[in-house]
């Protein structure tokens, strides 16, 4: 009961939140209200019994990419605009696209008989067993991520650096 | 209030999708669009730990979902660096004015 609740805060935070990115004209709000939404999944998470994806949350979206995504927003816009603004193009089409499939989408799972188990276990540290699954049945994915990551971060690198044939031209 | 269930999760990640995919469409700064993408990668993940809970066995659910975070990490990293070119080029990251192959 108490706990429904207080779900139903998180939730209504969660998608109150991911509405004032969608709607916001302001970037620096709209990255805001990404970080709000990210904790709400992230309370979900702790509802769950996900602790380790929950930490995990924290630490890679808030911590990392939000960060990068504000340092983006504040490289971004010239030093003589006077806001950082962003319109909304077409605002029509897209509500009647996203309200769509958010309908349908509602329909298909209030229809659909989910196959739930019976009881569920209690919620218990899942740090070992994640462990245990990264070094045996998920060994090759684990290895991939890691080789991505690292060709993520060398092509980011190589991307941004400042290149000398453009410094003549005069870069902003 | 009901106990919470499977299909109150499905339910906000169906919000979330939405206001992603709405934010996506409707928007022309790179930046913000890349936030809508956020969103529904969120969405997804949330929708996997879900089913992971209440229909699956094992966990591998949310080992599903911690791919999904490190494929937005390396996204974010990848699309950042990107969209920091453009504006160093054009001085703009409204993507419906960065419409030339060269400079």
């Amino acid at each position: 009961m108490v706990s429904s609740l207080i779900w139903a805060l998180f939730a209504a935070m969660t998608i109150g939140a991911a509405v004032a990115v969608a709607s916001s004209k302001n970037v620096v709000h709209c990255g805001f209200g990404l970080l709000f939404s990210l904790l709400g999944v992230c309370a979900m998470y702790v509802f769950l019994g996900a602790d380790f994806l929950a930490a995990t949350q924290v630490i890679v979206y808030v911590g990392g990419i939000l960060v990068l995504i504000l340092f983006g927003v504040m490289m971004t816009h010239r030093v003589d605009a006077k806001n950082l603004r962003s319109e909304l193009v077409q605002p029509i089409a897209a509500l009647i696209a996203a309200g769509l499939m958010f309908v349908l989408s509602i329909g298909m799972i209030v229809d659909q008989v989910w196959p739930e188990k019976a009881a569920l276990e209690a919620v218990t540290p899942t740090t070992k067993a994640f462990g245990v699954s990264f070094l045996t049945d998920f060994l090759f994915p684990f290895e991939f991520a890691s080789i991505l990551l690292l060709v993520a971060m060398m092509g980011a690198a190589m991307f941004t650096r400042e290149q000398k044939d453009d410094e003549e031209a005069g870069d902003a | 209030m009901p106990e919470i269930g499977l299909v109150h999760y499905l339910c906000l990640g169906a919000g979330l999708m939405a206001c992603g995919v709405f934010t996506v469409l409707s928007r022309r700064n790179a930046i913000v669009i890349l936030m809508g993408i956020e969103l529904i990668l969120n969405a997804a993940a949330l929708n996997f730990v879900a089913f992971d809970r209440y229909v699956a066995e094992g966990l591998s659910g949310q080992l599903v979902a911690v791919f999904i975070i490190v494929i937005a990490a390396a996204e974010a990293a990848v699309a950042l660096a990107i969209v920091l070119t453009i504006f160093r080029n054009f001085q703009t990251v409204q993507v419906n004015q960065v419409d030339r192959l060269r400079h």
